[in-house]
C-alpha cells in the first residue's frame, strides 16, 4: 500500500515539474540511423522507428528537418508520424535490387484499375490499422513514384496508400509530385484530411469506400487528373459505399504541375493527358460500384480547372448529395455534370445505379467552356431523379450556333463518363435527358459571345419545373425543346 | 538531252550512295507517333545530327539502332570515339501525331502531345481523346530534360533553352557525354512486356544486336 501511494506521488511530481513526462514517447528517427542527406535510402532506419514504437505501444515518431530519400514506409497501429518544420520524405527512383514494396495480389483487381487495387506498391502505406496519424508542418516529395501504369517489381505509384483502417488523420502537410494518387484512402473509417497542400501529377485525394470522412481547408492542384475524388471502387472484394462525407473551405485548381506550391502560379500548359483539358475538380465517381450516401461539400473554390461532376457507372445509389457555396472560374469543360451510367465494371449482375436527392445550391461558375453547357444525362434504365438548382450564376463563354441545337446526342451508355462523350450540346444552359422531379430556381444564365442554341433541352425528361431563370438579366419562359 | 539526263542520274546515284552510307541519327516509330532526333554541342559546335552539317561530326559520336522484338520501337546506343572534353549530346523528342513515317520533327504534330517526364523515363499521351495513343521514351542517363518549344529547331540549345510556353510541346536534353561513354534510348511503344527502366536498357540492347 505505502509503494502504492510513493508511486501516485511520484507520477504527480512528473506532472508538476516535467510536462513531458506523461506524453507519449518520441522516436527521433536519427536515433534510428536516418541521415536526412539527401543521398542515403532512410526508409530502413525510419521503418525500425516505426516498428519500435509499435512494440513499445504506439508513440510519435519524430522526422526533424533534413531529405529523406524513402523506399516503402510501412505504418502501424498508435503512431503518429510528424515531419518537422524543413523535413521532406522524397520517394527515391527504384534500381535493379531496391525498390517499393510489392503490390500484393488482389483477385478483386478486374473490376478497377491496377492503381486502386493495390497498397503496398506506395511511398507510406498501412492496411489494417488504427489510430493513425501523418501530420506535417514537413513535407512529401513523390519524385520517385510513377503516375504511369508500369508493372514493373519494385515501382511505386502512390504518396499515401490506405487499406480498411479506422481513426486516421492527416494534416498540416505539403505533397508534390505523388504519382497515380497522392491520397488513396480505401475502406477508412473516421478520416480526416485538413489543411494539406497536394500539388501532383495525377489525383489529389481519392477518398473509395470510406465512412466519416472530414476534408477541410486543404488545397490541390491537380491538372492532369482529380483534386478530391470520392469512389466506390470494388478494390476491397466486396462492396462498401462512401458515405458520410464532408469536404469543406477547400481551393482546387488545375495550374502547371507544381507552381501552386511555388507559387508560380503558370498557365503554359493547357492540355491534360487525357486530352480533356485541365482536370483538377472535386468529382464523384468515376469508379462507383458501390453507392454514395450522405455527402455534403460546401465553401470551395474552382480554379481553371474542369466542372463539378457527380457520376454513378457502375451500379452504385448516389443519394443525398447536399452541394453549396461553390465559386468556379476558368472552367474548360461543363460547369456541372451528372451523369447516371451503365458502364458496369462491377461483378456480374450488378443491376444499374440510381442518383437522387440531390440540392445543388448558391453556385457561381464564371468562364465556363460553353460547348458542353451542364449536363444530367441518365441513361434509358437509369433515370436520375429529385434534384434542385437554387440560385445558380453560370457565365457562360457562348459561341454556339442554332445549327448545334440540331445535334443527335449518343447515349453512350458504356462509354467513361466525361462530357465529350456527347460531344457538342444541343442547349446553351442544361441538356437534360433521362431524368425527372428536376427543379430549377433563380437561375441567371450570362453569355459572353452570343449563343444560338435555346436554354434548356431535355429528352426523356418529366416533371421539370422552372423558377426565375434568367439570360444575361431578361427573365425567360422557358418551353424546354423536346 | 542525252548529257542532262547522264548528269541527272549520276547526281541520284551519287546521293542515294551518300545517304546509304550515312547512319541514321533520327528515330521515328513506323506510324509516326514519336520522333527522336540527336545533336551534339561542343565548345565550337552546337548541330543536329541529320543537318548538313552532320559530317562534321563524322567519328566524333557513334550511334546504332535496333528494333525491338517485344514491341514496336528500336534500343538505340550512343557513344562517344572522338569527342573533345565538355561534350554534350543533344537530344529532343517529339512530333507524336505525325501521320507517317518522318524524319523531323513538324510543330504542327506536336499540339497537345503531353509529356511526363519521371526521371530518365519520358511517356507522351497524344492522339485524341477518346482515342489516345501512348509513347514512351527511357534514356540510361539521367540528366536536365526538359519542355521546350517545336518551333526552335534551328540548333540544340536554342531549342533547350526556348522554354515550355509554346502550342508545339517536345522535350530536350543536353547531356554531358565522356570519351567512351554509352549512353542508351528505347523509344517504344509499351505493352505488358515492354516496360522498361534506365537500368534494363544496355542489356536490351546487347539482348536486341544478337
Amino acid at each position: 500500500m505505502k509503494r502504492n501511494h510513493f508511486l501516485i506521488m511520484l507520477l504527480g511530481l512528473c506532472g508538476l515539474f516535467h510536462p513531458h513526462c506523461l506524453q507519449a514517447k518520441l522516436y527521433n528517427v536519427a536515433d534510428f540511423g536516418a541521415t536526412g542527406n539527401g543521398q542515403t535510402i532512410d526508409s530502413h532506419a525510419i521503418n525500425e522507428a516505426i516498428q519500435k514504437a509499435s512494440s513499445e505501444g504506439g508513440g510519435t515518431v519524430y522526422i526533424p528537418a533534413g531529405e529523406y530519400l524513402c523506399y516503402s514506409i510501412r505504418l502501424a497501429s498508435h503512431i503518429h508520424l510528424y515531419l518537422e518544420q524543413g523535413a521532406t520524405l522524397t520517394a527515391a527512383f527504384p534500381t535493379p535490387t531496391e525498390g517499393y514494396d510489392e503490390a500484393e495480389p488482389n483477385d478483386a483487381n478486374l473490376y478497377q484499375d491496377f492503381g486502386h487495387s493495390h497498397w503496398k506498391n506506395s511511398l507510406i502505406w498501412g492496411i489494417g490499422l488504427d489510430n493513425v496519424t501523418i501530420s506535417g508542418p514537413g513535407s512529401i516529395y513523390g519524385k520517385g513514384l510513377t503516375r504511369e501504369e508500369s508493372r514493373r517489381k519494385g515501382v511505386g505509384n502512390k504518396a499515401i496508400s490506405l487499406k480498411e483502417c479506422r481513426n486516421v488523420t492527416l494534416k498540416d502537410l505539403s505533397m508534390k509530385r505523388c504519382g497515380h494518387f497522392a491520397l488513396l484512402a480505401t475502406g477508412v473509417d473516421n478520416l480526416t484530411l485538413h489543411n494539406i497542400k497536394v500539388d501532383t501529377n495525377r489525383d489529389g485525394f481519392d477518398i473509395d469506400c470510406c465512412k466519416n470522412v472530414r476534408i477541410s481547408q486543404c488545397s490541390l492542384n491537380t491538372p492532369w487528373d482529380d483534386a478530391i475524388v470520392l469512389k466506390a471502387s470494388y478494390a476491397l472484394g466486396y462492396f462498401k459505399d462512401t458515405e458520410n462525407v464532408t469536404i469543406s473551405d477547400c481551393f482546387v485548381s488545375g495550374y502547371d504541375r507544381e507552381s501552386m506550391l511555388d507559387c508560380s502560379w503558370k498557365l503554359d500548359e493547357p492540355q491534360a493527358p487525357d486530352h480533356g483539358f485541365r482536370t483538377g475538380r472535386i468529382k464523384i465517381g468515376t469508379e462507383s460500384s458501390g453507392g454514395f450516401k450522405n455527402i455534403a461539400i460546401t465553401n470551395c473554390i474552382f480554379e481553371h480547372c474542369r466542372g463539378l461532376a457527380l457520376e454513378s457507372v457502375d451500379g452504385g445509389k448516389l443519394e443525398d448529395i447536399v452541394i453549396s457555396n461553390i465559386t468556379m472560374r476558368h472552367i474548360v469543360n461543363a460547369g456541372i455534370f451528372l451523369r447516371l451510367g451503365s458502364r458496369m465494371r462491377s461483378p456480374e449482375g450488378t443491376p444499374v445505379g440510381s442518383m437522387r436527392r440531390i440540392r445543388i445550391s448558391h453556385i457561381n461558375a464564371y468562364d465556363v467552356d460553353s460547348r458542353y453547357s451542364s449536363i444530367i444525362s441518365g441513361v434509358p434504365d437509369g433515370i436520375i431523379e429529385d434534384v434542385t438548382f437554387n440560385d445558380i450564376n453560370l457565365y457562360y463563354q457562348g459561341g454556339y450556333s442554332e445549327e448545334d441545337s440540331r445535334r443527335e446526342i449518343p447515349e453512350e451508355e458504356k462509354a467513361y463518363p466525361e462530357p465529350w462523350m456527347f460531344g457538342t450540346i444541343p442547349a446553351k444552359g442544361f441538356y437534360i435527358r433521362h431524368a425527372r422531379n428536376i427543379s430549377f430556381n433563380h437561375i441567371n444564365f450570362h453569355y459572353e459571345k452570343p449563343d444560338g442554341r435555346p436554354l434548356f433541352v431535355t429528352d426523356d425528361a418529366q416533371n421539370i419545373r422552372f423558377n426565375d431563370i434568367r439570360s444575361d438579366g431578361k427573365e425567360e419562359t422557358i418551353n424546354p425543346i423536346l | 538531252m542525252k548529257p542532262l539526263r547522264l548528269t541527272a542520274t549520276l547526281f541520284i546515284l551519287f546521293f542515294v550512295c551518300r545517304l546509304s552510307a550515312q547512319k541514321e541519327t533520327v528515330f521515328c516509330l513506323p506510324d509516326g507517333s514519336g520522333i527522336l532526333r540527336f545533336g551534339l554541342v561542343t565548345a565550337n559546335q552546337d548541330i543536329w545530327l541529320d543537318t548538313d552539317k552532320r559530317l562534321a561530326t563524322d567519328n566524333l559520336l557513334s550511334i546504332e539502332g535496333r528494333h525491338l522484338d517485344e514491341t514496336e520501337g528500336y534500343i538505340i546506343e550512343v557513344s562517344g570515339t572522338a569527342l573533345p572534353e565538355g561534350a554534350m549530346l543533344a537530344w529532343t523528342f517529339g512530333g507524336c501525331d505525325s501521320p507517317g513515317p518522318v524524319h523531323d520533327i513538324h510543330p504542327e504534330y506536336c499540339k497537345d502531345n503531353v509529356f511526363s517526364i519521371e526521371g530518365t523515363s519520358i511517356t507522351v499521351y497524344h492522339g485524341k481523346v477518346m482515342r489516345l495513343r501512348i509513347t514512351q521514351l527511357v534514356t540510361s542517363k539521367p540528366s536536365d530534360i526538359r519542355l521546350a518549344d517545336g518551333h526552335r529547331q534551328e540548333s540544340p540549345q536554342i531549342l533547350f533553352l526556348s522554354g515550355k510556353k509554346t502550342d508545339a510541346p517536345v522535350v530536350a536534353s543536353l547531356c554531358p557525354i565522356a570519351q567512351g561513354e554509352k549512353i542508351y534510348f528505347c523509344l517504344y511503344k509499351p505493352n505488358g512486356k515492354a516496360d522498361y527502366a534506365d537500368y534494363m536498357l544496355p542489356d536490351l540492347f546487347k539482348k536486341e544486336n544478337k
